[in-house]
């Protein structure tokens, strides 16, 4: 895939995401702090890459997502009945 | 005699909107800071995986999302919400294409040995922001400025002395 293409991919998909963020009852799903670690340690994990470190290229959107499950799971724990 | 009040459409308030919302601020600081421009040079945005990874982690992310809901979803969204939307998102697109590019042209002419890991640096440094901890600044800029700015000038003496 040629940079531009790529950079038009990522633009749009980004933007989708900020648009299901506004249709989606995010902040009622998960916590917006633990929501925020998820995202911070997957940018985390992307830096390691950078730096170096070897992984499978899916892995830090399944970090994501699993972040973001591991977030609403617990806001569903704590919920109260 | 009070003049009605007439509801007439204002051109320039999504204009306004956009400008002042943290989410254009949030989405488009990726290419503005030079993060884009540095994952580009390195190859990042040249796969699939890569560019929705970059999509959904750098271009927007948790913080954007969470400033979306808290500016648009509080009520109905209105028609200058929906224009303001669209044209953030245009706004966006043209800031990462254009930061893309640019980096994608910093690779093609330069051999880049510094920059690709500035990229890890800069990320790490965002990952820090989103936590909630506060990256030390030099006189008031980003601290990612300042690691883009000390890489690319130490890749151009690297590239002139060699």
């Amino acid at each position: 895939m040629d940079v531009l293409t790529g950079a038009l991919l990522a633009a749009a998909v980004g933007w989708a995401s900020v648009l299901a963020a506004i249709a989606l009852p995010l902040d009622r799903l998960a916590r917006p702090e633990h929501l925020r670690v998820a995202g911070a340690l997957t940018l985390a994990l992307i830096a390691a890459g950078a730096l170096g470190a070897s992984y499978p290229a899916w892995l830090p959107l399944a970090f994501l997502a699993g972040g973001i499950g591991v977030a609403a799971w617990t806001r569903k724990r704590a919920a109260p009945e | 005699m009070a003049s009605p009040v007439v509801d007439a459409p204002r051109w320039g308030s999504p204009f306004r909107r956009a400008a002042g919302s943290s989410v254009l601020f949030l989405t488009s600081i990726a290419s503005l800071d030079g993060t884009v421009f540095v994952l580009a040079a390195s190859g990042q945005l040249a796969s699939l995986t890569g560019a929705l990874v970059t999509g959904l982690t750098v271009v927007a992310g948790v913080g954007s999302w969470l400033a979306a809901r808290d500016e648009f979803s509080a009520r109905r969204l209105t028609r200058e919400d929906a224009l303001a939307l669209a044209l953030m998102g245009a706004l966006v697109v043209a800031a990462t294409v254009a930061a893309a590019l640019l980096g994608a042209r910093a690779a093609e002419t330069l051999t880049l040995r510094v920059l690709p890991r500035a990229a890890g640096v800069i990320l790490g440094l965002l990952a820090l922001e989103m936590a909630g901890l506060r990256a030390p600044r030099i006189a008031n800029v980003p601290p990612t400025l300042v690691v883009l700015a000390a890489a690319a000038a130490l890749e151009g003496v690297l590239a002139w002395t060699s």
